[in-house]
């Protein structure tokens, strides 16, 4: 990233709810940013809506879908009359009146034809309902160019996101209790480098620095489709690992599966099985499911609204906490379930 | 494949029905609002009134993605319905109105029991309380949402079954002793909250006087010193139509009154003492070379010269408004030059009581009591008040209904819990409520007959009750029956007001009711059956249990679990302290008298 860019008073009053939050030097990294965000999907939609309010320094948008009935569910920036129309290039006007400052750049080709050069001008990938190759195939660029990469995808009640930032230093405050915090490894993953004590208000807080590894999305699913450990580092009690949602092996199925398969109940159950023995996650996660199983079958590749707004909302506000180095980070795979309303957090 | 594939997809063939055939009402439409009705809108929810009585403004535009720069000052109501039409693809039937959700006569009780169910995205405790009240009537249920900053929390309320919006205690405001704001201030807060809520109302705004009796102190001289300053800036105040109005300001608050305090030995025996401003030529000439770009970067904090040029310079621009014939000014955060006036006085007694000085940009968040609000925390909890509406169409709403607020760590984003059991203590609902018809144009019933009424309608066997005409005033009961023969309208009764009636005699509950005008007949009371009177409050130790087992119930998710994780226990404390939660600021100021009895000024 460039140097931060100084804020102009305007953009100051107008960013006035969100400084307040987090900085005005945050508001200044966050403005430097260049971000690629694949696929204007609804939940492209989203995330595109939540950055460019947020104030980054530049949005380009890669998609060359055309609009289809189908759209007409969670993107709300296309209209009725572009039937037909590339939907990035039917949003575009709307998405940029939304904040005039922001640089946005649409274009209208294949992503999988982009060659690696081509994302070195960004310094943050979003990519969204893609398939397994061409995710692998985009985090191994981000990795060579080493800047951060999300994936997201919905199904119908239910979403993910991926995350992989590789290595992320970020500093968040808390009150502090008796017992300083003190630094060292929280997970394999994870680890506190400094802790800084000061008061505010009479009220003792502390500045903890946290930095965080990540897995490659290769390296991920490399993770489920093996016998490994390492959700039970954060799963530390047998009550935690049987109350997981069966969301989880699910989606992670589901994401591994070639496109060119169809999906069946039996294929998507036994795979799904098979991640959860990998895991160390009690079957019973899965036992008298298939009612669930068959509606996930139904709604994939459906968008909803309001999955879409929790989704693109967390994936947005991870990517400002990023940009602003603030908040523990997301490590390094959350999924929705819009059934039950509960969204867990996995690192695998 | 339609428009609706997905949402059929989705939702199913049933559920979808219910969905498009729905009619809710949505009340607010700023932050949460505004992400909530582009939720509703694409969900394809039938019809969807929304009720806003706000105004756009700059620092809304961040996250309220509805709206755009050319928006400003238009209603948020009617231009958030405009916007969404641009993508109603499933043809909703959208009504917008800019109104108070209060206003009786426009929304009566008859008018929310059109709704299926009611969405909350409020930004007011005494809005939430309204609302939640007219749902306890109608028994309507309600998905309550609130979010400031990165928190935020959403709550389906079904009336009398589970916790209400009242049921949770909610924190107040953080209240200061008025000797603390006036003769001892030792913290920003202190000085910011005496430039905004005293000396500006004093200089400017409407005539206030504190009694002696709250000032929060014993000190005699203390008093004594504190009355004759409020006699003297009086005085003050009749010269603000002179030229040199700002040089008396200076001289009386900033120079005399401190030496005046500083006669006071007592208050410094463990205080440092003030130092009156320094107010020579040298001072002088610094301000002089001063110009305007030198106070335009708000975010720093500047010398104190700056802030003494600040203060003349919005104590000349607040006269030329007393001069151009407006009285009685307010102070209001995003009115400029009130802002200016508020941080300058603030940070130049900050100063002279060696209290660190803040920036523009921090003493407007103070005296504006402005709560940081982002796009992507609505987005989230928005998202999460639109899934709980799904559970509405589902044979038993009640059931399977859960809470939803944000607490991250290494394996959630969010928790969710089921909802809870009504607090049977609960001052909202934990008393009855009905509809009272009343012929109000009727020439001639009296209060009486009310009285008669009430007591053959509810059965009571003696005619020993209290009436409480809205929110305190006793209007009738057995040592005051001057109004018995009083016409209804001379007392007040109104349509719209609501009637608490109470059993003298303790064996029936109290009954709350809602006065609603009819055209013919005379009085209809509600046909219910009022319950015992609850017993006597229970002894401490049994309420304490009571409470203990609604933190157990708040926290388990499905089957009974025991709690072996602390971070259980922090997720209930949290649930309750989150309860409150303003999605963005008030600006009003009040007074309030705390059970002391002392007056203490608070910033709202």
């Amino acid at each position: 990233m460039s140097a931060p860019k100084e804020l102009s008073n305007e953009e100051i009053a107008l960013y006035d709810r969100q400084i307040r939050l987090w900085g005005l030097e945050a508001q200044r990294k966050i403005k430097t940013a260049h971000i690629l965000l694949i696929n204007l999907s609804a939940v492209g939609t989203e995330i595109a809506k939540n950055l460019v309010l947020g104030g980054v320094g530049s949005l380009s948008i890669i998609d060359n879908h055309d609009i289809t009935e189908a759209d007409f569910s969670g993107q709300y920036y296309i209209s009725e009359d572009d039937c037909g129309k590339k939907r990035v290039e039917s949003a575009q006007e709307r998405i940029q009146d939304l904040n005039p400052r922001v640089d946005l750049n649409v274009f209208t080709d294949d992503i999988n034809t982009k060659e690696p050069e081509w994302f070195s001008q960004f310094n943050l990938v979003i990519s969204t309902e893609l398939a397994k190759e061409s995710i692998l195939r985009i985090n191994n660029v981000t990795r060579q160019l080493n800047i951060p990469f999300y994936a997201t995808g919905l199904n119908g009640l239910s979403g993910y996101v991926f995350l992989d930032l590789i290595e992320h230093t970020a500093t968040y405050k808390k009150e502090k209790s008796n017992i300083s915090t003190k630094t060292g490894k929280v997970f394999s993953f994870s680890e506190i480098v400094s802790v800084e004590s000061f008061t505010e208000n009479n009220q003792p807080f502390e500045n903890v620095t946290t930095k965080d590894h990540y897995k490659s999305f290769k390296q991920f699913l490399e993770n489920f489709n093996k016998q490994s450990e390492n959700i039970k580092e954060t799963y530390t009690t047998k009550r935690k690992l049987k109350r997981i949602s069966p969301i989880l092996p699910l989606t992670l199925a589901s994401l591994d599966f070639n496109q060119a398969n169809k999906l069946t109940i039996d294929s998507l159950k036994s795979k799904a099985v098979k991640i959860c023995e990998n895991l160390s996650i009690p079957s019973t996660v899965l036992e008298n499911k298939d009612q669930l199983i068959e509606s996930f079958i139904a709604q994939q590749n459906h968008e909803f609204a309001p999955v879409s707004a929790i989704i693109g909302g967390v994936l947005a506000q991870d990517v400002i906490n990023v940009l602003g180095n603030k908040n523990k980070p997301i490590n390094n795979f959350i999924v929705l379930d819009g059934l039950s309303g509960e969204m867990p957090i996995f690192t695998i | 494949m339609g428009k609706d594939s997905q949402l059929q997809a989705v939702l199913g063939k049933d559920v979808l029905t219910k969905v498009r055939a729905a009619k809710v009402l949505l009340v607010g439409a700023g932050g949460i609002g505004c992400e909530l009705l582009k939720d509703l809108v694409l969900m394809g929810y039938g019809e969807i009134h929304v009720v806003d009585l706000d105004t756009i403004d700059l620092s809304n535009l961040n996250r309220q993605f509805l709206f755009r720069h050319k928006d400003i000052k238009k209603p948020k109501a009617s231009t958030a319905v405009a916007a969404v039409e641009t993508f109603n693809f499933h043809n909703s039937k959208l009504v917008s109105y800019m109104a108070n959700i209060m206003d009786t006569k426009q929304f009566p009780l008859s008018w929310f029991d059109q709704f299926n169910f009611i969405f909350n995205a409020l930004d007011n405790i005494a809005a939430r309380s309204y609302v939640n009240k007219m749902c306890l009537f109608l028994k309507k249920p309600s998905i309550e949402s609130g979010t400031t900053g990165f928190n935020g929390q959403v709550t389906p309320i079904f009336p009398y079954q589970t916790e209400c919006y009242e049921c949770t205690v909610k924190e107040t405001p953080k209240t200061y002793p008025v000797c603390t704001i006036r003769s001892t201030p030792s913290q920003p807060v202190h000085c910011v909250t005496w430039a905004k809520n005293y000396l500006f109302g004093q200089l400017f705004g409407e005539d206030e006087e504190t009694s002696p009796t709250d000032f929060g102190t014993d000190n005699q001289d203390e008093i004594k010193n504190m009355v004759s300053e409020q006699n003297e800036l009086k005085e003050l105040k009749n010269l603000a139509t002179k030229d040199d109005f700002f040089e008396s300001v200076i001289d009386k608050i900033f120079i005399k009154d401190i030496n005046k305090l500083l006669a006071l030995e007592e208050l410094w025996k463990t205080r440092k003492r003030p130092i009156p401003l320094a107010w020579d030529s040298s001072v002088k000439d610094k301000i002089e070379a001063i110009t305007d770009s030198d106070v335009a970067r708000g975010q720093d904090v500047w010398p104190i010269e700056k802030y003494i040029f600040l203060l003349m310079r919005s104590i000349k621009e607040l006269q030329q408004r007393l001069a151009d014939g407006e009285t009685d000014l307010e102070f209001d955060k995003d009115d400029e030059v009130t802002l200016d006036f508020v941080v300058a006085a603030t940070n130049i007694r900050s100063h002279m009581f060696h209290i660190p000085l803040k920036s523009k940009f921090d003493i407007k968040q103070i005296a504006g009591n402005i709560i940081p609000a982002i796009a992507t925390t609505n987005s989230i909890i928005s998202g999460f008040s639109a899934l709980a509406s799904l559970q509405m169409f589902t044979p038993n709403p009640r059931e399977g209904a859960k809470m939803v607020y944000t607490f991250q760590d290494a394996t959630r984003f969010v928790s969710t819990s089921s909802v809870v059991e009504s607090n049977r203590k609960c001052k909202s609902c934990s008393i009855p409520r009905g509809v009272l018809k009343i012929n109000l144009s009727h020439p001639e019933i009296v209060l009486g007959d009310v009285v008669d009424a009430l007591v053959k309608g509810f059965k009571y066997g003696h005619d020993e009750i209290a009436l409480i005409l809205g929110k305190d005033r006793l209007i009738y009961d057995v040592d005051f029956d001057d109004n018995k023969d009083k016409k209804l309208a001379d007392i007040g009764f109104q349509a719209g007001e609501v009637l608490l009636v109470n059993d003298e005699n303790d064996e029936k509950a109290t009954v709350e009711l809602y006065i609603e005008a009819m055209d013919s007949g005379k009085i209809e009371v509600p046909n219910m059956e009022l319950p015992d009177a609850p017993e006597k409050e229970a002894t401490e130790e049994q309420e304490d249990e009571k409470e203990d087992d609604d933190v157990l119930q708040a926290i388990s998710d499905d089957a009974p679990i025991i709690i072996d994780e602390e971070e259980e226990a922090e997720e209930a404390s949290k649930k309750h302290k989150l309860d409150e939660i303003d999605e963005h600021e008030t600006t009003t100021s009040k007074k309030q008298k705390t059970s002391e009895g002392q007056d203490h000024v608070l910033i709202e």
